[in-house]
């Protein structure tokens, strides 16, 4: 009890002589709360960011290769050069069959006429022919009651078409697209599912949103196509793409009969390898965003620190009396740090607060969907606020420690100077 | 032979002043038991408050030894340093209140650094100051009282933890002869009771009510008579 009592004195005396200077306190206070605030939102913002653009990487095929046929550029085991070598359903098996590979697709891209069953609308899109397994190695989501077409569908050369969001609002405004009937080929596909809309990047061939995916299968038997186009690969360990594409391309080689040094023969697209710059630019731009806040932060810490040796020099002769009645050098100091202590957290507490107020606000503006597609949503993830509070934390004891020292090390004649 | 309370041998304080150094004091040695009361006297400028300062723990001697209730002084740690200046009470020439403070909390504050829990800190002031005529200014701030009775104030704190040792600095300078006499009469009073006073005065009607008075010269003890 008694205990409690002058644990209790010991907080609110401190609180009331800050009180008396708060007009001091008042700037510093502000201060570490804009400090707080700048940090707080370049972090939401490098966290929306990065979490966009991971998304957008993962719609990027980020563990993909992209294969395509080329041209040898020299004779290789009694065959001349430039022989052309587009890639063949046989390679697809070699390569889909390869220890490197989860899984892999054909792409086989076909410029055709599509007609809706609305109104006549017809458009020019881009007709891809591809594996059931196209959308798990390109990494993409459909819109909720759709789905991709399956082996199955692939089988039995069914006639049903996935399509991008954006040809889908083309073609058929916003009625529900899933279940109508689009003729591609001239010949009648029944829609089963709609990609949805969302950013992607390392695009080929045009956007994904605007094209229409039918089963490779299908397309064979309607159009006799031979070749694959492209060879979509999903790996097995992104981190480590480089060296997938060199023993696939050597696989490659051995049944082509090219040098598996020969680059020209078969064409690559490492998307794995793309995805891991951009991530490390990303990742580049959040310690660059994050070192600017913690120098704002540090500036803010110094002009505490700065302040707060004013107010104990201007105490000294108050602290001199104190220690003069029989306070311990260490109840001075703690008393100074505490007083510091506070200024940070109350205006590191408001400036979180504000942080979060204007980021929820933020959300609210009607910022076009790409913008946001590409800049995230920022928000407050409790990682970063957690960080943030440690280095206000930091921030409180580096800028609390000297002037504590300072108003401990004050001797008590000082007080009595202007005897 | 028990030592003395306070014993002082060989002390000198220097000041550094605009380049040249003053010596405020220049070997002083000097043995005060417990129960004396001793007054101080001196010219301006003859080194008695440097000497009150050291007594008190406020300072530290440039060299010499001076040791309080048996303990070299400048060999005690931080916290046993405020110990010792909790049983001392210092009664400052100019009063030295917290202008923020009411008279109650002024004279409380030396018991927040003894442990005192707070009610009892509050209970101990009202009795002091109504002790030293004060009663009803509990709640008065230092600049709502005359100057006697701020003195009154910083008296009351200099003896609420109930110190063995008192030292006034000149406490009846800034007052009246009235109001110092009553002050003098006040610590007097405690002294009695069984405290070692130490005041300094310019006073010579006021120095010759001490049983002991030392004057002071240059930084230099000149004169030590009992009487
Ligand atoms: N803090 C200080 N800095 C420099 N000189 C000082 C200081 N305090 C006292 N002195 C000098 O020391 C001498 C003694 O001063 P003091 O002890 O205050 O004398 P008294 O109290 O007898 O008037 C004086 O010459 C004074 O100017
Ligand atoms: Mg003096």
């Amino acid at each position: 009890m008694i205990s409690l009592a002058n644990a209790w004195a010991e907080v609110t005396e401190p609180c009331r002589e800050a009180w008396a200077v708060r007009r001091r306190l008042l700037p510093v206070v502000l201060g570490i709360c804009f400090g707080t605030l700048g940090l707080s939102v370049l972090l939401a913002f490098g966290d929306g960011f990065a979490a966009a653009m991971d998304q957008a990487l993962q719609r990027a095929g980020d563990a993909m290769l992209r294969w395509s046929g080329g041209v040898t550029s020299r004779a290789h085991g009694g065959q001349p050069a430039g022989r052309a070598l587009p890639l063949l359903p046989a390679d697809l098996e070699r390569v889909a069959a390869a220890r490197e590979v989860v899984a892999a697709s054909p792409d086989a891209q076909i410029n055709g006429r599509v007609i809706a069953d609305v109104d006549e609308r017809s458009a020019n899109p881009l007709i891809s022919a591809v594996g059931a397994d196209w959308a798990f190695i390109r990494g993409v989501d459909l819109e909720t009651g759709g789905r991709f077409f399956s082996r199955t569908d692939e089988q039995e050369r069914r006639r049903v078409a996935v399509i991008g969001a954006t040809l889908a609002r083309q073609l058929y405004g916003t009625a529900d697209v899933v279940g109508r009937t689009l003729r591609v080929f001239d010949a009648p596909f029944q829609i089963v599912g709609v990609l949805s809309p969302r950013a992607q990047m390392m695009q080929y061939g045009g956007d994904d949103a605007l094209k229409v995916l039918v089963p490779f299968a299908t397309a064979q038997a309607i159009r006799g196509l031979r070749t694959c186009g492209y060879v979509l690969t999903r790996l097995r360990d992104p981190a480590n793409s480089s060296v997938a594409v060199t023993a696939l391309r050597a696989l490659l080689a051995a049944r082509n009969g090219f040098a598996p040094d020969d680059l020209a023969a078969v064409r690559v697209v490492d998307h794995a390898a793309q995805a891991g710059q951009i991530r490390g630019i990303v990742l580049g731009t959040r310690w660059f965003l994050a070192i600017l806040g913690v120098l704002g932060l540090l500036v803010a810490a110094l002009s505490v620190a700065n302040m707060m040796f004013v107010l104990v020099e201007e105490r000294v002769p108050e602290i001199g009396l104190r220690l003069a009645l029989g306070a311990t050098p260490a109840q001075i100091r703690r008393r100074q740090l505490l007083e510091t202590v506070a200024v940070v957290l109350l205006g590191g507490g408001i400036g979180l607060l504000l942080a979060a107020l204007l980021l929820a606000a933020l959300g609210q503006l009607p910022l076009p969907a790409d913008a946001r597609n590409y800049l995230g949503t920022p928000a407050l993830a409790p990682a970063t606020a957690a960080l943030i509070a440690s280095l206000l934390g930091l921030a409180a004891a580096f800028a609390g420690r000297y002037p504590a020292a300072r108003a401990a090390a004050v001797m008590p004649v000082e007080a009595l100077r202007h005897d | 032979m028990t030592e003395p309370l306070l014993r002082l041998s060989g002390v000198t304080k220097v000041y550094a002043k605009d380049g040249a150094e003053v010596a405020a004091l220049a070997g002083v040695d000097l043995d005060i038991d417990r129960g004396e009361y001793v007054a101080l006297t001196g010219p301006s400028g003859s080194g008695k408050s440097t000497l009150m300062h050291l007594l008190g723990c406020l300072d530290r001697p440039t060299a010499g030894s001076y040791r309080l209730a048996g303990a070299e002084v400048a060999t005690l740690s931080p916290d046993e340093l405020a110990a010792q200046r909790r049983k001392i009470g210092f009664v400052f020439q100019s009063f030295h209140l917290l202008p923020g403070a009411t008279a109650q909390a002024n004279a409380a504050l030396p018991l927040r650094y003894a442990g005192v829990p707070p009610h009892e800190r509050q209970d101990r002031a009202a009795a002091m100051l109504a002790r030293v005529g004060l009663g009803e200014r509990l709640r008065h701030l230092p600049r709502e009282l005359s100057g006697g009775q701020q003195q009154r104030v910083a008296i009351a704190r200099a003896l609420i933890a109930a110190p063995e040792l008192l030292l006034a600095d000149e406490p009846t300078g800034n007052l009246d002869s009235r109001s110092g006499t009553e002050i003098l009469a006040l610590l007097e009073e405690l002294w009695r009771e069984g405290r070692t006073l130490v005041v300094v005065t310019h006073d010579d009607r006021l120095a010759a009510r001490a049983r002991r008075v030392i004057r002071m010269l240059d930084g230099r003890i000149v004169a030590d008579e009992r009487r």
